[in-house]
């Protein structure tokens, strides 16, 4: 018993401090769970944000495909497929006069996996004859890859490239390791050696000189928000980096330090990872880079701002030969390599090269549909594929014309205050699928996105839909019509007057309608338009898809209505696919990593205007590009192609559009100056010229609609729109609806008509 | 012409590869000459428009002729790939593969035929319509629009 007293103090202080550390223990235990569930948590938003990849539409290669020779080879060279007469490797090519022989790349498309396959493809005349395979002709369908765009956060909106572990080059690798974690591979997310290191070097200094930081360290430390310095922050950091290591591999650690590490700032974007950094210092992408161009990267990571390679070439120069000779000294390169890389300068590009996508207006409108069409749900799981309709061919070609139009304009108006700036959109007649799009003069300008936000006065444009309106009333209007276009003058309530002149400030007397819309006259125009009611053309517009806000006077007739070209481009294609509306689309398919498609936006029609009415407007449009103000058309585009337009111009020169189709393809296309001061150009003289050298620039289908039933094919002269035969030298048809309407006729001209409509003929 | 020399069997790494089964391929064959011959006594073809052509403009007469899309033979067995999954009700992938043939073909009467007919099978007949009226306005034959008006006049004894 007497033993046991001091024994029971003695206990005493024992039990307190067994619980104490008890406590502590689930304390520590307590929160190594909660920073293990916090480092999992980061690590993973970190790794699994793939970004969505938007894909361009693949080409389709088939008999009688329209496929011209040039364009198919420039689309190959977009997909860094090499010319090599071997044709031993997928991604070669090589041409004939005829023929292309590609060995296509192994891919997948919404079909499943596509082998890699040498094809050779006989074109001629611009059409697809025959697709052989071991030279045996195969029919079906090849599918070439699909150029990849760009990738996208569709929740985020931000844009990141990155690279996975195993395109990495060595080279960046090894300059990390050399630099930053010499002991990456063999350490547990900290080492004690480089810190006991850093700390002597640090005492010996007398300040902070080095830190003995692993590069899992360093990762993070990203995870924080806040940059705070203390022990606490420091402990919690190195067992985030223990929990780190326990639960992933090395490369994934490594792989996502690489795509998340800061290198730089442009504007208000903030450089992550290496291989956006290689394209904002290099213009490159990062499997391309050299020895020294990778020990660049590595050398300004320590600090982008004080080594910035453009405000800062010698610190950065000094600092990247440090990342050789370290690598150097671990033996990742030989001296030899060292000797010769140390010479060489930085390379790096004048201005920051901040293009991660080469179609920024695309990707723009891509991200726009998504977040209209696709719920958020959708969208948030990772590595989704977005298949778009984007055409390259045509964006190239798309590109090339208004690049070399431009060109010319800033040569002809040297005295301009500011670039002449443009809009355009190419959509599919039949499917309104966006094939091509651009928002700047300067296709890589990723900003103000002309072709969806733009809004300028129409001009004429806004004509088809008053005859439109005027042709669906059969018993009153047709083609031949008579209409005034004799000055006028309205009076509103208040007192104020409106009067509209003609381009050419003459009036033309009495027209017929199919004259005034090809000839584009105001009067007539806004005559026929108070004559059928505004309330009519304004329903009538809507009916087209218009949606926005319609301006509710007179001046509405004459295009004193702003809109975006895509708005422009919604109208026309309602007109160009025969009174069906259909939704301009550019995404076709959204699947997720797996390959599983989400729930799809499909082509959807609706009939808005009768297929007579349309057929009436479409010839009277056509009229417009054979005889009418779209007629220079014909300088660059081949005869044959079939197509129906409209040119439109505003007050003083101000905005030059024009819009028009083929069989195939409707282009709208807008000329004009930002702060809205005159160009000098009118419809005619500006939009045109970029519409036509465009559809010169691929081979298509001529407009060639079916003639509704009710609408028969009669011929008219020509100077006096009276009825008369077929035969008559001046004679012209024209689709009129109905089957008793009467016309005033005329036998065939005398002959002194005969003589000038010959004369006439010739001169043309 | 339709080259009958020309169909052989696929090679066995084709596997993947959209082409077509030798049966559905022998009658593809004679529903494409079939339409070849009904095309060549209806009306002329649409000739493509080559980048650098240098071929006359239309004759006055010639304006408003009707004339004949241009329908690769791709498109035939598109349209009957997608019939035979109709009949599977797999309308998903049949409507797929008719927008693929639209892609090709747009201004083809009887894709908007096949497709009216998915979305009448599955209960839309306002979309059904729609594609209807889209078949009906591009018909360029007798039998086309006939076609296109009976799909609409019994969609509309379905759903009054």
């Amino acid at each position: 018993m007497a033993k046991r007293t001091p024994d029971k103090t003695a206990r005493r202080p024992n039990r307190w401090f067994l619980k104490l550390c008890l406590a502590t223990l689930m304390l520590v235990i307590g929160s190594i769970i909660y920073l293990d569930a916090q480092v999992r948590f980061k690590f993973e938003g970190k790794r699994w944000s793939l970004p969505a990849q938007v894909l361009a539409r693949p080409l389709e290669l088939y008999e009688g495909q329209a496929l011209n020779l040039d364009n198919f080879e420039q689309e190959l060279l977009l997909l860094e497929y090499a010319k090599d007469g071997r044709l031993a490797r997928p991604g070669t090519y090589l041409k004939s006069s005829n023929t292309m022989r590609v060995f296509r790349r192994a891919h997948d498309t919404v079909d499943g996996r596509q082998n890699a396959l040498l094809l050779d493809v006989r074109i001629e005349g611009d059409v697809v004859q025959a697709i052989r395979v071991d030279g045996q002709v195969v029919q079906g369908i090849f599918t070439i890859e699909p150029f990849k765009i760009g990738g996208i956060y569709p929740r985020s909106k931000e844009e990141r490239q990155l690279v996975a572990y195993d395109d990495v080059p060595a080279g960046l690798i090894s300059a990390l390791l050399a630099t930053e974690d010499r002991h990456y591979f063999e350490h547990y997310g900290i080492s004690p050696t480089s810190i006991a290191r850093a700390m002597l070097a640090n005492v010996k200094a007398g300040k902070v000189v080095q830190g003995g930081s692993t590069i899992t360290q360093q990762l993070v430390k990203n995870f924080y928000l806040t940059r705070e310095r203390s022990i606490v922050r420091k402990l919690n950091e190195a067992a985030m980096s223990l929990l780190l290591e326990f639960h992933y591999s090395k490369e994934d650690i490594l792989e996502t330090y690489i795509n998340d590490i800061y290198l730089g700032q442009s504007g208000s974007t903030a450089i992550h990872g290496f291989a956006m950094a290689s394209r904002f210092y290099f213009a490159k992408d990062l499997q391309d880079l050299q020895l020294q161009e990778l020990s660049l990267l590595v050398a300004i990571l320590k600090g982008p701002s004080y080594y910035d390679p453009r405000r800062r070439p010698a610190r950065a120069l000094e600092r990247r030969n440090l990342v050789l000779r370290l690598m150097n000294e671990d033996n990742w390169i030989t001296k030899t390599q060292l000797d010769l890389t140390k010479t060489l300068s930085l390379g790096v590009t004048p201005k920051p090269s901040f293009q991660s996508n080469k179609y920024p207006a695309f990707i723009d409108l891509v991200r726009r549909q998504l977040s209209r069409d696709y719920k958020d749900e959708d969208l948030s799981s990772d590595g989704l594929r977005i298949y778009t309709t984007l055409d390259p061919q045509l964006q190239r070609n798309l590109e090339h014309v208004v690049a070399k139009e431009i060109k010319r304009l800033d040569r002809v108006q040297q005295n301009r205050a500011e670039p002449i700036q443009t809009g355009a959109i190419v959509t599919a007649v039949g499917t309104g699928e966006i094939l091509a799009i651009l928002g700047d003069r300067d296709p890589r300008y990723q900003g103000f996105n002309r072709a969806l936000d733009a809004e300028r006065a129409v001009g004429s444009l806004i004509k088809p839909a008053i005859y439109l309106t005027a042709l669906e009333q059969s018993n009153r209007y047709h083609l031949p019509s008579a209409i005034s276009d004799a000055p006028f003058v309205v009076e509103f309530e208040n007192g104020e007057r409106w009067s509209p002149s003609n381009f050419d400030d003459d009036s033309h007397g009495d027209v017929v309608l199919v004259e005034a819309l090809a000839r584009s006259h105001n009067i007539a125009a806004a005559r026929l338009g108070l004559e059928l009611g505004l309330e009519n053309v304004k329903d009538m517009l809507r009916r087209l898809g218009v949606t926005q806000e319609l301006n509710p006077y007179p001046s509405l007739l004459l295009g004193a209505q702003a809109m975006t070209p895509i708005e422009v481009a919604k109208f026309y294609q309602t007109i160009a696919s025969n009174g069906f509306n259909m939704p301009l689309r550019a995404i076709r398919e959204v699947a997720d990593h797996s390959g599983k498609l989400l729930s799809r936006y499909g082509f959807e029609v609706k009939q808005v205007i009768s297929p007579q009415a349309s057929y009436l407007l479409q010839s009277a449009m056509q009229e417009t590009m054979r005889n009418g103000t779209g007629k220079s058309a014909y300088r660059v585009m081949p005869k044959q192609l079939v197509t129906a337009g409209k040119t439109g111009t505003t007050n003083d020169y101000r905005d030059s559009w024009f819009a028009g189709f083929s069989g195939d393809y409707l282009g709208v296309f807008w000329l004009g100056n930002d702060n809205n001061q005159p160009t000098g150009l009118t419809g005619g003289s500006g939009a045109l010229r970029l519409w036509s050298g465009f559809m010169a620039s691929v081979p298509q289908y001529p407009l060639a609609p079916p003639r509704p039933s009710g609408v028969s094919v009669r011929w008219f002269d020509q100077s006096t729109w009276k009825e008369t035969s077929e035969n008559c030298s001046n004679a012209q048809p024209l689709p009129i609806w109905g089957d008793n309407v009467v016309f005033e006729t005329q036998s065939c001209s005398s002959t002194s008509n005969t003589i000038k409509s010959w004369i006439r003929s010739w001169l043309d | 012409m339709v080259r009958l020399d020309a169909v052989r069997l696929r090679p066995s790494e084709l596997l993947n590869e959209f082409s077509f089964p030798v049966s559905m391929l022998s009658r593809t064959v004679v529903l494409v000459a079939v339409c070849f011959l009904v095309a060549c006594s209806a009306a002329p073809k649409q000739e493509l428009v080559a980048k650098r052509s240098d071929a006359r403009a239309p004759e006055k007469n010639e304006r408003y002729e009707t004339k004949e899309p241009s329908v690769p033979s791709v498109v035939m067995s598109l349209i009957e790939q997608a019939k035979t999954l109709t009949s599977e009700q797999r309308f998903d992938k049949a409507i797929q593969l008719l927008e693929r043939a639209q892609r090709i073909a747009p201004n083809y009467s009887r894709i908007y035929l096949n497709l009216g007919r998915i979305y009448s099978e599955q209960g839309e007949p306002e979309a059904a319509r729609q594609m209807f009226h889209r078949a009906e306005s591009l018909a360029v034959n007798e039998q086309e629009r006939r076609e296109a008006r009976r799909a609409l006049s019994d969609e509309r004894m379905l759903w009054p």
